[in-house]
C-alpha cells in the first residue's frame, strides 16, 4: 500500500517538460494566443478529470474547466512561479468549484427530467448530454460509478482532498499549499475522508 | 494500542509513513482485533480503488468554449462607454441546453446607452420548473459602483413575473416583489442574482438603475417560452 514519493520533476524528461511549460507561460504573458491554446491542450484533460471527480457531472466539469482557463487567461500575468504551475492551476479549479457549490446551495435547482407545465401547453425539458455514451459508461463502469457516488457524498473539503491526493497524485504538502491549511490538518481530514468512504462503500460490499 | 487510536493512524499505515516503532504495536493490535482488521482492510481497498479510478475523456469543444467566453468578456470590456458611471460585468454561464428541443427560448432587446453603461450586455440566465411555475434565474452579475457615485440602486423589473427575489453575495439580503432593488455603496462591488416566477409565456425584464447622477434603463430583455407540444 506504500505510495510513491512526492511527485516533483526529477527525470530529464520532466525537466524538459518544465522548461517547455515555462516558455509557454512566458509566451502567454506576452499575449500569444497560440501559446495559450497549447497550454490548454496540455492541461485540459487533467483539469477536466479533476473537475469531474470533484463534481461528478460531465456538463458541470466542462463548465468548471472552461471557467478555469478563462480565469487563467485573465490572471496569468500575476503568476510568478512561487508555486508550481499545476498547483496554481488546481487552486483555481478548487476556488471555482467551491464558488459554484455556494451558488448551487443558494439557488436550489429541480430535476431536469420534470415536465414543464405552462398555461395551455406541456413540454419536457431537453438537455444535451455531452458526456460518454451509455455504452461507453457501461463497460466496467459500475464499480467506478459507485466509487464516484461515494466521493460525491463526502463534504466538499474532504472530497477535494481525496481527489487531489488519490486521483491527481498531489502530495500532502501540495494539498496544504493549495488549500492554505497545515499539513497535519490535511492528513487528519484525509484520514477521516478515507474512513468515511470505507463506511459508505461497505454498504455495497460486493463491489469492494 | 486502543481501537480509537488505530483509526486515527490507519492512513499513516497505508501510505507507509508510519515509523517502525509505531508499526509494531499497530500490527499487533490489528492481528488481535477483528473490528480493526476490518477497518484497515476496508481503507486499503478504498485506497486501491481510488488510485485505480480511470480517467475520463475530455469532451470536444471545451477550448472553443473558453475562447468564446474570453472573446465575449473582451468585447464587453472594450465597447465604447460614454460618460460611464458604473460598469456591469457579466459572468456568462452555460445555458446552451435551453435552446434545444421542444423548449425554445428567445431573447431580444438590449442596451440603452446614456450616462450608464453602454456596453452590450448579456444576462446569464436559466429557466427551471418549480411547483406550478416556470422560474427564471438571472445572474449572477458583478455590479460595481464607481468611487465618485454615492449610492447606486439597481432594480430588475418585469411585466408580470411573480415573487421576484434578489440575491446578494452568499445570502439573500434583498427581497422586494416587482422591483428587487439592491443598493450599492460608492466604490463597492456586489454580486447579485435574481429569481422570479414567470406567469406568462412572454416576459420583459428590465434592469433599471438610479444614482445621484441620474437614472435610466441599463438593459432590457424579452423572454418568450414557446412549445410545439400539444
Amino acid at each position: 500500500m506504500d505510495r510513491a514519493a512526492p511527485r516533483t520533476p526529477r527525470s530529464p524528461i520532466d525537466h524538459d517538460a518544465a522548461i517547455e511549460e515555462r516558455l509557454l507561460i512566458d509566451r502567454c504573458k506576452r499575449g500569444d494566443k497560440d501559446a495559450f491554446d497549447a497550454l490548454m491542450r496540455r492541461y485540459e484533460r487533467k483539469i477536466y478529470n479533476f473537475s469531474y471527480r470533484l463534481c461528478g457531472n460531465y456538463d458541470e466539469a466542462s463548465d468548471i474547466t472552461a471557467d478555469t482557463f478563462v480565469r487563467l487567461y485573465n490572471s496569468l500575468g500575476s503568476f510568478r512561479g512561487d508555486s508550481s504551475f499545476i498547483t496554481w492551476l488546481f487552486r483555481i479549479v478548487t476556488n471555482i468549484f467551491l464558488d459554484q457549490r455556494k451558488r448551487v446551495k443558494a439557488r436550489p435547482q429541480v430535476s431536469l427530467e420534470e415536465m414543464i407545465e405552462l398555461e395551455d401547453m406541456s413540454v419536457t425539458r431537453q438537455v444535451e448530454d455531452t458526456g460518454p455514451s451509455p455504452e461507453d459508461r457501461a463497460v466496467g463502469a459500475e464499480r467506478t460509478d459507485i466509487l464516484q457516488t461515494a466521493i460525491n457524498s463526502l463534504p466538499e473539503y474532504q472530497r477535494l482532498m481525496i481527489v487531489m491526493y488519490h486521483t491527481e497524485s498531489r502530495s500532502y504538502e501540495e494539498i496544504a499549499e493549495m488549500l492554505d491549511l497545515p499539513i497535519g490538518t490535511v492528513k487528519s481530514r484525509l484520514n477521516r475522508a478515507r474512513l468515511s468512504l470505507r463506511d459508505r462503500l461497505k454498504r455495497v460490499e460486493e463491489h469492494f | 494500542m486502543q481501537c480509537d487510536q488505530l483509526s486515527e493512524l490507519v492512513s499513516d499505515y497505508c501510505d507507509g509513513s508510519m515509523t517502525a516503532a509505531m508499526r509494531v504495536p499497530f500490527e499487533a493490535h490489528v492481528a488481535a482485533c477483528a473490528d480493526c482488521r476490518e477497518i484497515v482492510d476496508g481503507v486499503q481497498r478504498v485506497w486501491t480503488s481510488l488510485n485505480e479510478a480511470p480517467t475520463v475523456e475530455t469532451p470536444p469543444g471545451v477550448r472553443a468554449m473558453v475562447w468564446q467566453r474570453i472573446e465575449a468578456a473582451g468585447s464587453a470590456a472594450t465597447a465604447p462607454q460614454p460618460k460611464r458611471r458604473f460598469s456591469l460585468v457579466f459572468a456568462r454561464r452555460n445555458a446552451g441546453w435551453l435552446a434545444a428541443g421542444a423548449l425554445v427560448v428567445l431573447l431580444a432587446g438590449i442596451v440603452v446607452p446614456g450616462q450608464f453603461s453602454a456596453a452590450r450586455m448579456m444576462f446569464p440566465w436559466s429557466l427551471f420548473y418549480a411547483g406550478q411555475t416556470v422560474r427564471l434565474n438571472v445572474g449572477p452579475v458583478s455590479i460595481r459602483s464607481e468611487a465618485d457615485v454615492p449610492i447606486v440602486s439597481v432594480s430588475l423589473t418585469n411585466n408580470s413575473a411573480s415573487d421576484m427575489v434578489a440575491w446578494l453575495g452568499d445570502g439573500v439580503s434583498a427581497a422586494d416583489p416587482n422591483t428587487a432593488e439592491i443598493l450599492i455603496p460608492a466604490g463597492k462591488t456586489v454580486h447579485a442574482a435574481w429569481q422570479m416566477g414567470l406567469t406568462s409565456s412572454r416576459e420583459s425584464i428590465v434592469l433599471y438603475s438610479k444614482s445621484a447622477a441620474g437614472s435610466g434603463t441599463v438593459s432590457t430583455k424579452t423572454i418568450s417560452i414557446q412549445s410545439n407540444a400539444k
